[in-house]
């Protein structure tokens, strides 16, 4: 046992009850949204911003119309991508570090964001049987990463699963290898794509925010919000399985039909994500990881904090990608591996020297 | 019929036959103590009655109704279980631990029993101290008290109310104190007092003596002996199963039969362990 104050613990704690962080999270995130409208290659005032986004509300005519246009149709899409992102992943994190009942789980480790780019890089090479049916790239993109991921976050729960657990190291190595067959079937997918196919495979293995248009996302975008908005219903029951399988069925749970709900919501959320804006990882362990810190692990108040969190450190993010090194745009997926990877090695660690007990 | 019943339960486990023809009813308001050597199917008897487990052959019901045809919410008012090793590796607060015992009753609504079971509980386990602090920083000791008041808060009833419930608890002393062991046995018999049916998987053949109206003996999956404590508890039972040659003791102010080992144990698996060098 570790016999660090309990005291300094207790303090925090109370200091902060969740629900009072909520506001802080969602100022942060609105004022990332507001700096990622305002800034870039043209930088608009916050008060344009706000007469413009009222008379579109009101619908009275532009005093900028190219402002507005900017605001609406260039940069608004933008924002609203990098919302729903950040938050679908965070959120997704935390479920999964829910149900494998392990705080390392995270949708790019576990290998879901690899069998939803594998699934997604399969469709765009072969776009052309698929458009030959005739229903739009944008439409089966988010299906067949959602079902890629489906498939990959199956396989990993059937490997890694040892006698009712999920051990750090199986979990970790499952996700290795799902993560290498993915990368193997991408690797195979750009082998027969020609050069305008490559271009936008190359786009997935970087992650970006940028292909971001309201025809291209917004049935990611349905997707994603029916991810999100099923999310209040599954917090007890997080909380039960985090008590363990055995214990969560005792309390009346039926545990492996919430588990598949858990996990189809999961992968409908990663695969929409991945369809739109490519292999964006860390931000699922990230998020959860510092609010559980600073508000526990109560679900009921972890997981709308994850998906404010999350949304807020990927419009921050954008907005650096954007404006750290202009006219180039970085892409996000590396600005977040960057971050992000350091403190996976951090929690590693950690974990490790406290033994199960993250 | 209100009880928890096992009849002719056979139970195999990867080809080994764990339990073998094992018949026991718990009543409400009875402690029955099981006890037996490591490995002999105690878990696994269980687990069948909890519903979490299947039995291969015979039935285990409760109150009449065949386990498995009872929804696992249903099931979840009115039997709990403690299992034998808790998991949870999260930092809840104690009292987020206890209140999930009240979640089988969520549709209720019922802010003040559930205030009333959480706080009855911990009280009665010895953590009401420890309401907010982190699960994952107390002791071996002190976690299985938290998994017992959360397991008592699922089982707690308003007074007076006489809808049968049972709980089930597997090894709830294993890493208690002295005196925590004996609150914990005394804590079951005034559940019983109240009403409970209660079965707690016990190693210490004094607890047994001492606290149950009814010890089950259980010998590599078969129940060898099962009756109340003075009849089961005999020297020659004790030989035969524990491998363990025990003196009988009468305690006049209990009136209860204490066992007292008087040589070493000859187990047929290991040499003698060194209990005198501990």
């Amino acid at each position: 046992m570790t016999v660090a104050s309990p005291v300094a613990e207790q303090s925090m704690r109370s200091a902060l009850p969740g629900v009072l962080f909520l506001p802080v999270l969602a100022c942060i995130a609105l004022a990332g949204a507001a700096t990622g409208l305002t800034t870039g290659s043209a930088d608009l005032s916050l008060g344009t911003l706000a007469s413009e986004l009222w008379g579109a509300i009101t619908g009275t005519q532009a005093e900028d119309p190219v402002a507005r246009t900017i605001f609406l149709d260039v940069r608004g899409p933008r924002v609203a991508l990098g919302f729903a992102v950040g938050a679908s992943l965070a959120v997704a994190g935390a479920v999964l570090q829910a149900l494998f009942r392990n705080p390392l789980a995270e949708p790019s480790i576990i290998g879901v964001s690899a069998g939803a780019g594998a699934a997604a890089v399969a469709t765009i090479a072969l776009g052309g049987v698929i458009s030959f049916i005739g229903v739009g790239l944008v439409y089966i993109l988010p299906v067949t990463a959602f079902l890629g991921g489906l498939v990959a976050t199956l396989a990993v729960m059937a490997i890694a699963r040892v006698g009712g657990q999920t051990p750090v190291l199986t979990m970790l190595l499952a996700g290795i290898a799902v993560t290498a067959i993915g990368g193997a079937f991408m690797g195979l997918m750009m082998f027969i794509s020609n050069d305008e196919q490559l271009r936008a495979i190359n786009f997935w293995m970087l992650g970006s925010l940028g292909s971001a248009t309201w025809a291209a996302i917004v049935p990611a975008l349905i997707l994603m919000g029916l991810m999100l908005s099923a999310v209040p219903m599954l917090t007890r029951n997080l909380n039960l399985i985090l008590l363990g399988e055995r214990e969560a069925a005792s309390l009346g749970l039926s545990v492996d039909r919430f588990k598949n709900t858990a996990v189809i919501l999961v992968a409908a959320g990663v695969g929409a994500a991945v369809a739109v804006s490519g292999m964006i990882g860390f931000v699922g362990i990230v998020v959860p990881h510092l609010l559980r810190l600073v508000i526990g692990p109560d679900h009921r108040v972890l997981l709308p904090a994850s998906a404010i969190g999350g949304a807020a450190l990927l419009l921050w993010a954008d907005v650096a990608a954007r404006n750290l090194a202009p006219p180039a745009e970085l892409p996000i997926g590396i600005l977040t591996a960057l971050l992000g990877a350091p403190f996976f090695l951090w929690l590693l660690r950690r974990a490790g020297r406290d033994g199960a007990a993250w | 019929m209100v009880a928890l019943a096992a009849d002719k339960l056979c139970v195999s486990l990867s080809g080994r036959q764990v339990l073998t023809d094992v018949s026991l009813t718990v009543i409400p308001s009875e402690v029955m103590v099981i006890v037996g050597p490591n490995g002999a199917g105690k878990s696994t008897l269980l687990r069948v009655l909890s519903g979490e487990m299947e039995p291969g052959q015979g039935s285990a019901t409760i109150n009449g109704t065949a386990i498995h045809d009872v929804s696992a919410a249903e099931l979840a008012r009115q039997r709990s279980l403690m299992p034998q090793h808790a998991s949870l590796t999260f930092p809840f607060k104690v009292r987020d631990v206890v209140a999930m015992g009240r979640e089988p009753f969520r549709d209720e609504n019922n802010y003040h029993a559930d205030e009333e079971a959480i706080a009855w509980s911990m009280r009665a386990t010895d953590i009401a101290a420890l309401a907010s602090r982190s699960y994952t920083r107390l002791s071996g000791g002190e976690q299985q008290r938290v998994q017992l008041a959360r397991v008592l808060a699922q089982s707690w009833r308003h007074e007076g109310s006489t809808s049968p419930r049972y709980l089930l608890l597997d090894e709830p002393t294993a890493s208690l104190d002295l005196a925590h062991q004996h609150a914990t046995l005394h804590l079951a018999r005034e559940l019983a007092q109240q009403g409970a049916g209660v079965v707690a998987v016990v190693h210490d053949l004094n607890l047994a003596a001492l606290y149950a109206d009814c010890v089950a003996v259980l010998s590599e999956g078969h129940l060898t002996a099962l009756g109340a404590p003075e009849d089961v508890l005999m020297p020659e039972m004790i030989q035969d199963v524990f491998g363990l040659q025990v003196r009988r003791i009468h305690d006049a102010d209990s009136g209860r039969h204490l066992v007292l080992p008087t040589g070493h144990a000859q187990t047929n698996a290991s040499p003698t362990p060194r209990i005198a060098a501990q």
